[in-house]
């Protein structure tokens, strides 16, 4: 067996080895035959009887559908599965501890959360995967090879969150050789019992051994999906526990433009300022939050105070709401009319209301993870149905109406907050379906102004409430696009360019000092990644003179010695990232392209200069322009 | 070994109560249905069909087909792989409607999305051919020009509609789903992990991330 390599990035000679990625030096089976070593024991006769009643029984594989499977069988071990694993659950945790390391520079919008919540949820997918493969081999043959710890080198990978996020990029490549491939390994596990025939397991199986194996995937499929329902369900509620604030007070900035309903609370806990929260619901709430009986309400928009676009969204949708639910109520409007309801709809019908009332309620108030949420709006599409012959002409127009009637708080949220944080390779099918309809059902209520509505509305209507129908919603605020390229993974501390600009102007410094700053943290950053370099041949004699300490950039990047865009070089994610080093960053990040024209002409040769090509004599000479600069 | 699955997202499109659901209502409902979904009403609901060695897996999605909404059709039909389009033989507005969405399709949906006409409510026809008013010929020429499949149906008897799903299965570029895979953004609408077809693809993901 190999043993263990460490990767320690070559410009950092402080990098924690414990970071550094293991599984990616190790040959293909061994990364396998390591996942035959359980750290755990707690869950071992739990799995173990699952795996028996399997093997026990021999029925017909087909594939990839569960009617292969008897009902017990999944009921036995699948739905008995009420909570996660506690080697998984520990992945989350240290996940969420990871999330609550300051070491961010500006709080992350939603979408760099997103973003790094999808990351995660693959990950875990995989290791469940892993998790139970290791069950399995363990049951079909004596355990293996047990000598290294891919499983906890994975999850120290994770817990290095930002970094995170790079070694996985790295290591998905072994994943790829080794069973952690998700479609392909598990549909045909042939592919897995092949490399694990270079472990010197069997060489040949029979076509009974195949059947088992065969279903045995498709119970760990199961399984994996209950797994990742567990997950998101545990996530959230553990952030709900800990709430969302990083340990670091810095972490607490708000935007300050955010002039729309941002909770100010800085944690899901305390944000409880709902304004009518349903009382006669607390069955549900309680039904919600078993374990925290102390929570009061779920509230999303605590996750979104970062990007303030949403909020201000959600509002003005909830002012709309408002005010077309009042001007149906004073009869001004005909909903079910205007939205083309046919007739045979009967909308007053009280227990149906009721029901769609309450879910929609604990769609929006009870219900953490996206997951449920989902469900929940599976629910209230199924509670719309009462005729087979029902289709999307009715559930359109009812979910409307009963949006508009109902006018459930932070709507626009709960939607944006299952798109972005449920698992997004289950977020598919008529849950993808649900969320579209709600969707769509809120694009049309935003969209609506005056002139969707009869003259004599128009003249009766109060200038307050001609104000809010002006317009569409979408055409005062634009919400930041996810799909977009500007939204990289928040792989790098530092923002892009454009932010770091508007940051400067938002905190109103005088463009004097600004600038001269600006100007000097230009140069520094351009400097820090030369000398970041030099430090690998010889000890920097310039340290001293520099104002800051010398960050831990290790980067490809910073080869470049362009002093236009300092901040590209210190766009490299550095690695060992741990608090104290986000200071430096931190006091890094005010340069502003334009006062590049402050700059004498003869002190940007070296502009467009590489770092490798720079010679000595060169380098002393950018040396001298920085001592200029810095006077 | 069984065959591979291909899933397809369908969307339905056409003016309200010309029969897009009852068509797939009759389709779901069809003696080859072997496995049920739970579903939303009929408004989303799979079926799977066997086509020569592959398995097509539908996912239709409905659209409300009222005037008001059209302008929401576009989050409906994003990454479709294929359309029906549906009018009514007896009510020619719901031509012209039909018309303007294989223009929309052609101009806003997925490139290679493969469009089904299909003029339902033929039944009506048996007892009174007066009852037309839209002309097969027309709806020929539409669908010629356009590229499209065209069907004549009636979700009441249920004559023909197999054969709009199973001219649509065939006409499914297997291979070109792959394109529409690469799509990892919001909406992956086939569930990857039955699907074969994806596998290289997702190895290919595995080793763009390598850097």
């Amino acid at each position: 067996m190999i043993k263990q390599f460490h990767t320690p990035p070559v410009t950092n000679p402080k990098f924690d080895n414990s970071l550094s990625i293991r599984e990616s030096y190790k040959p293909r089976q061994s990364a396998l035959e390591t996942l035959g070593e359980r750290p755990f024991q707690e869950e071992d006769d739990e799995l173990d009887d699952n795996n028996d009643s399997e093997d026990s029984k021999d029925i017909v594989e087909k594939n990839e559908t569960t009617g292969n499977l008897t009902n017990e069988e999944i009921e036995e071990s699948v739905n008995s599965i009420k909570n996660l694993p506690p080697d998984l659950s520990r992945i989350i945790d240290s996940f969420i501890s990871d999330l609550k390391q300051p070491k961010y520079l500006r709080p992350l919008t939603i979408i760099q959360l997103s973003y790094l919540f999808q990351g995660f949820y693959t990950k875990f997918d995989k290791l469940c995967f892993q998790y139970l493969s290791n069950n399995g081999l363990n049951n079909n043959s004596p355990p293996i090879l047990t000598s290294s710890t891919s499983f906890f080198a994975a999850r120290e990978s994770l817990s290095t969150g930002l970094s995170g996020i790079f070694a996985r990029s790295r290591s998905s490549s072994t994943a790829s050789g080794t069973s952690a491939t998700r479609g392909p390994r598990r549909s045909s596990s042939l592919f897995s019992l092949e490399s694990n025939s270079n472990g010197n397991l069997t060489q040949m199986l029979s076509p009974e051994e195949i059947k088992k194996h065969l279903k045995q995937n498709e119970l760990n499929n199961l399984k994996i999906e209950k797994y990742m329902i567990l997950c998101e369900s545990y996530i959230f509620n553990k952030l709900l526990e800990v709430g969302i604030s990083a340990t670091s007070p810095r972490k607490k900035i708000i935007p300050s433009h955010s002039s729309s309903s941002i909770e100010t609370t800085t944690s899901l806990q305390s944000s409880t300022n709902i304004n009518s929260p349903e009382k006669s619901h607390e069955d549900l709430l309680r039904h919600h939050h078993e374990n925290n009986p102390n929570q009061e309400t779920f509230n999303v928009s605590s996750l979104f105070r970062n990007t303030p676009e949403f909020c201000k969204f959600d509002k003005l949708l909830s002012e709309k709401l408002r005010c077309l639910s009042k001007l149906s109520l004073d009869g001004k409007i005909n909903l079910d009319e205007f939205l083309g309801i046919p007739e045979s709809i009967d909308l007053n019908d009280e227990t149906r209301n009721k029901e769609l009332h309450n879910s929609l309620t604990k769609f929006t108030y009870f219900s953490i993870s996206p997951h449920d949420k989902a469900q929940i709006l599976l629910n209230i599409h199924d509670s719309m149905t009462y005729s087979k012959e029902m289709s999307n002409d009715e559930f359109l127009s009812m979910l409307i109406y009963y949006i508009i009637k109902f006018r459930p708080k932070k709507l626009f949220l709960n939607a944006e907050f299952i798109k972005l944080f449920r698992y997004k390779k289950k977020l598919i099918q008529k849950e993808l379906y649900a969320l579209t309809n709600l969707e769509a059902a809120l694009l049309f209520i935003e969209g609506l102004t005056l002139t969707d509505f009869s003259m004599e509305l128009q003249d009766e209507l109060s200038s307050q409430d001609r104000k809010i129908l002006e317009s569409k919603i979408s055409d005062i605020i634009t919400l930041p696009n996810v799909s977009s390229k500007n939204n990289n993974p928040p792989t790098a501390i530092i923002d892009s360019p454009t932010h770091a600009n508007r940051s400067i102007n938002t905190e109103g410094t005088s463009s004097r000092t600004n600038s001269n700053e600006g100007f000097r943290n230009t140069f520094d950053g351009s400097l820090r990644n030369i000398i970041g370099k030099i430090r690998l041949y010889t000890p920097p004699s310039v340290n001293n003179l520099k104002p800051l300490p010398l960050p831990r950039t290790s980067s490809q990047l910073s080869m470049d010695y362009d002093g236009g865009s300092p901040l590209r070089s210190l766009a490299s994610p550095s690695r060992g990232s741990s608090g104290e080093e986000d200071e430096t960053h931190l006091s890094t990040l005010t340069p502003s392209r334009s006062t590049n024209s402050t700059i004498p002409d003869s002190w940007k040769v070296y502009k467009d200069s590489k770092f490798d090509d720079l010679s000595i004599a060169q380098l002393k000479e950018i040396f001298e322009i920085y001592q200029k600069v810095i006077e | 070994m069984s065959n591979p699955i291909t899933s397809i997202k369908l969307v339905l499109l056409g003016e309200a109560a010309v029969g897009k659901s009852s068509i797939v209502l009759r389709f779901v409902s069809n003696d080859f249905s072997e496995n049920k979904e739970p579903t939303i009403g009929a408004a989303f609901l799979t079926q799977r069909v066997n086509i020569n060695d592959h398995t097509v897996k539908f996912e239709i999605w409905d659209t409300a087909g009222q005037e008001r909404f059209a302008s929401l059709a576009p989050m409906y039909y994003r990454n479709a792989q294929a359309a029906l389009v549906v009018y009514d033989v007896t009510k020619p507005q719901s031509f012209i409607k039909a018309r303007h969405w294989v223009k929309e399709l052609h101009e806003q949906a997925s490139k290679n999305i493969i469009i089904a006409l299909v003029g339902n409510k033929i039944d009506i026809l048996e007892d009174n051919e007066n009852e037309r008013k839209v002309a097969r010929e027309e709806a020929e020429k539409l669908a010629e020009e356009e590229g499209l499949l065209f069907f004549e149906t009636s979700a009441k008897t249920g004559t023909n509609i197999s054969e709009v799903f199973l001219g649509i299965g065939e006409k499914i570029p297997l291979k070109g789903l792959e394109d529409e895979h690469n799509n990892n953004g919001l909406n992956v609408t086939e569930d990857q992990r039955i699907n074969l077809a994806n596998t290289a693809n997702a190895s290919e993901n595995a080793s763009a991330c390598s850097c």
